[in-house]
């Protein structure tokens, strides 16, 4: 697919994902090796309704009772016999990747965890609140299945800990700070402009000042009150356009658009440059929650497919592939940041390249030697359908950085 | 609104009512045969889907299903091996889809592949998956230019159509059937995500079939059973002579296919519900209660032309006499026709939108479905329809088995 995602999304053409090669192991059955290291206190009894074919957890047990496994698609049905909440994965023993979770199975409740088991070894890992972790028996599977039960074999990924993104953490926090200090001169500039009168010059300043904010991944909410001050849209204002609490970058695009005078345009432009400057402020202080490095990377562009290539947020600039284009500049830094994360646990993260250049040169031939930009009225039925469908293929490929990204298996 | 006068009050003075209506043909001594056409219709009705691999796509023969998504798709894939591995896609996605099973597993390398929608386990439901392609998928972008077959080209504008060319056309066709909404609506999220970045849906409409009321052929949003009257699928030899591409005439690589038309078609039921029964049976040349024909009085009954010259009985402008004139002479212009009703909400007037999805499948649309809408041109029908979308597409040649795919021959 032209280095396109396409075999990513549907896993059964994929290259395999395992990122640990499955040892091949020799014969199935009754694989009870090892770990004895766990004792056997007296269990609690089955609390009412738990399944009794179930795989049993509790503090000091993981699946002691899962002895042998047939290979392909099947439910792994998972009851917690203890008295704790825990964690349960799906473990390489031997690499430690991960090939499924439950979250959170409560004591005294069950739940399946859906997996295509192929040839290796594997094993239940406990890790209940408030105790150690605690690994089953590996269990081996030889050969593959077929027929109906057959399928991709489920992909192991190596966990991710919060170290691994405590240096990530540290580069978005510069990769914003540095940002935020370029953004303060261009809305100071547009504020100057329009200070002026001078609203040609607005309207030429506009475009960088904006695009500016939106390299910065404040997409879904990152950046909270100040983020829709600075880059709300009117949709959801009872007055719409017209309302008071309409602020920010699109509220001086509709009025650099509309015919408003420099005067009407004096307060918001004003209050823009104070928002850029609280939020240059109080961002370096703000903690960022290492979860968020991952769910940014996918949602920046999941925003733009959203607002900006449905058309909903254009104010009356036409401008929206520049903000798409800032959107993607976005994407891949932060993408280049978790590079090193990914690296190893996602081999798709070369297509993920390729459908980001593939989008970025489909929007930059939008982009004209007199620094305009093409309105999204003006695409053709075919220009418009292939910006989509590269923006589509790429959030596709981008939903599985965030759950690879996720921290997994450590509590700190 | 032509319907003759003298017809009207003849019906008026028999009574508006089929059985009167019956006697009085009866009385006039024309025979009464059954239909082979409409008796082939009803027993095909129940049968259940084929499997997916076979020498003809499964859906051609099949009556129409309960629920339907009939999609055009355009091919945002930019070379011959993009659209290559875009077809293999919907193979293998439909070979999945039409057995169902258990989805593959995800893990924690991403989100699930399945949206869940029909539960833990995908049902089968009677799915049928049918890929077309259309003549624009034959200009330069994939080097297939030289293999177009002669008998594929766009829709023309017929008199009366009302065609909005964002509902037109299109590089594929892809309908999705079953018993049930919710099983092509989930096939509709898996196939489209499966090819995001490959193809983009130019346009879709959503189509379902009544249950019989209170038997015989369901009915359309008219109140009349539509899909009485069709070829014998049963019958090898009409089905080479009618449906199936005429080998002598077309590229090899289209053998098994067959020429698919479709017209959206909006019916304006606020007006025809202001018309009076005995006009709208003469629009058709059917009662509307019993379906049969104005010369009969069960649905399975042949309509009588040769007796009836004049159109006495059976106006010569009604619908079906137009439609099929049941001579020697026309019968090869016969259709296999795939109707579904649709509803899609109201018009900026308030009314209601709702229509006919008209579907058929030939050897030769030129000979075949123009042939039939040149003769229905300016039929009495026509002031309460207006068709608004369509085109046509070749149905590829079935998919063999699990190695070959979509259109392999195409691409080889
Ligand atoms: C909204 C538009 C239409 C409506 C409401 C409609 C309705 C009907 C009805 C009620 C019948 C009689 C029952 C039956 O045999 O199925 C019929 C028959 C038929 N219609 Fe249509 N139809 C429409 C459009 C078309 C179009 C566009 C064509 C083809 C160009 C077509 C071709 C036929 C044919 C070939 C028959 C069977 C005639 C026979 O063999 O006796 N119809 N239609």
């Amino acid at each position: 697919m032209m280095g396109l995602p396409l075999s990513k999304i549907p896993p059964w053409l994929a290259s395999p994902k395992v990122v640990l090669a499955l040892t091949t192991a020799v014969a199935v059955v009754g694989a009870l090796v090892g770990t004895s290291m766990h004792h056997t206190p007296a269990k609690p009894e089955y609390a009412a309704g738990l399944p009794s074919d179930a795989l049993t957890v509790d503090a000091y047990d993981c699946g002691a009772n899962w002895t042998s496994a047939k290979p392909g698609k099947q439910n792994l049905l998972i009851a917690n016999t203890g008295i704790q909440t825990t964690e349960v994965y799906l473990v390489d023993p031997d690499s430690g990747a991960i090939y499924g979770e439950i979250v959170g199975l409560a004591a005294g409740t069950s739940d399946q965890m859906p997996v295509v088991l192929g040839a290796g070894t594997y094993a239940l890992r406990c890790w209940p609140a408030d105790a150690d972790p605690v690994t089953g028996p590996p269990v081996r599977v030889s050969a593959s299945a077929s027929g109906s039960m057959a399928g991709a074999t489920t992909p192991g990924v190596l966990p991710v800990s919060r170290e691994d993104l405590t240096a990530p953490v540290k580069a978005y926090q510069a990769y914003v700070e540095g940002g935020l200090a370029q953004l303060k001169p261009l809305v100071q500039k547009l504020q100057t402009d329009i200070a002026a009168g001078d609203l040609d010059a607005a309207r030429t300043d506009w475009v960088p000042a904006h695009q500016q904010y939106e390299r910065l991944g404040g997409a879904y909410d990152a950046f909270g009150d100040l983020g829709d001050a600075i880059d709300g849209l009117p949709n959801d204002l009872p007055g719409g356009v017209g309302d008071s609490g309409f602020g920010g970058f699109h509220r001086i695009e509709y009025g650099l658009w509309h015919g408003q005078s420099a005067a009407q345009l004096a307060g918001p432009a004003g209050d823009l440059v104070a928002s850029v400057d609280k939020l240059a402020t109080e961002f370096p202080g703000d903690q960022i929650d290492p979860l968020q490095l991952g769910l940014r990377t996918h949602e920046i562009l999941e925003d733009a497919v959203r607002f900006e290539l449905s058309g909903q947020s254009d104010q009356g600039s036409g401008t929206t592939l520049a903000t798409v284009e800032a959107n993607i500049d976005g994407t891949q830094s932060l993408l280049g940041i978790l590079r090193p994360v990914l690296t190893p646990r996602d081999p798709d993260l070369p297509r993920i390249d390729a459908a980001l250049t593939r989008l970025r040169a489909l929007v930059q031939a939008q982009h004209h030697a007199d620094g305009s930009w093409t309105p999204l009225t003006r695409l053709t039925t075919a220009q418009r359908e292939a910006l989509n469908s590269a923006a589509g293929g790429a959030v596709e490929l981008l939903a599985p950085v965030a759950t690879i990204c996720e921290p997994r298996l450590d509590k700190s | 609104m032509t319907a003759p006068i003298g017809r009207r009050s003849l019906l008026r003075a028999a009574g508006i009512g089929g059985v009167a209506a019956a006697a009085t043909t009866a009385g006039t001594g024309l025979a009464l045969t059954r239909d082979p056409a409409s008796a082939a219709a009803v027993s095909a009705a129940a049968a259940a889907a084929p499997s997916f691999h076979g020498p003809h796509q499964a859906a051609v023969l099949r009556s129409a299903a309960p629920a339907t998504i009939m999609l055009a798709l355009d091919v945002t894939a930019t070379d011959k091996a993009g659209l290559t591995e875009l077809f293999r896609t919907i193979s293998a996605r439909a070979a999945f889809l039409t057995s169902g099973g258990l989805p593959d597993q995800a893990g924690v390398s991403g989100p699930p592949t399945d949206s869940g929608t029909l539960g833990p386990e995908v049902v089968a439901d009677n799915l049928t998956v049918t890929l077309g392609v259309g003549s624009s998928l034959f200009d330069d972008r994939f080097g297939l230019a030289a293999r177009k077959p002669n008998g594929l080209f766009p829709m023309p504008v017929f008199p009366n159509d009302d065609l909005d060319q964002a509902q037109c056309h299109g590089d594929l066709s892809l309908q999705l059937s079953a018993d049930h909404s919710d099983t092509v609506l989930h096939a509709l999220r898996d196939i489209m995500r499966s090819v995001r970045g490959a193809a983009q849906i130019r346009w879709r409409i959503d189509g379902f079939v009544s249950p019989p009321r209170p038997s015989g052929t369901p009915r359309n949003h008219f109140g009349f059973m539509d899909g009485t009257a069709n070829p014998d699928v049963t019958d090898p030899a009409q089905m080479s002579r009618l449906v199936w591409v005429d080998p002598a005439k077309n590229p090899a690589w289209t053998a098994g296919g067959s020429y698919l038309s479709v017209r959206l078609i909006r019916m304006l039921t606020e007006f025809w519900d202001r018309v009076s029964l005995g006009e709208q049976e003469n629009m058709f040349g059917r009662r509307r209660g019993s379906g049969a024909p104005l010369s009969g009085h069960a649905e399975t009954d042949a309509p009588d032309y040769s007796n009836d010259p004049t159109g006495e009985t059976i106006p010569l402008t009604s619908h079906i006499r137009l439609a099929n004139p049941r001579s020697a002479a026309t019968d090869s212009s016969r259709i296999l026709r795939r109707g579904h009703n649709y509803d899609r909400g109201v018009d900026p007037n308030g009314n209601l939108d709702m229509g006919l999805i008209f579907t058929c499948y030939q050897q030769d649309v030129r000979r075949q479905f123009e042939t039939v809408q040149n003769r229905l041109s300016g039929e009495p029908l026509d002031d309460y329809i207006s068709p608004f979308g369509g085109g046509y597409f070749l149905v590829l040649p079935g998919v063999s088995s699990g190695s070959d795919f979509f259109g392999s021959a195409l691409l080889a």
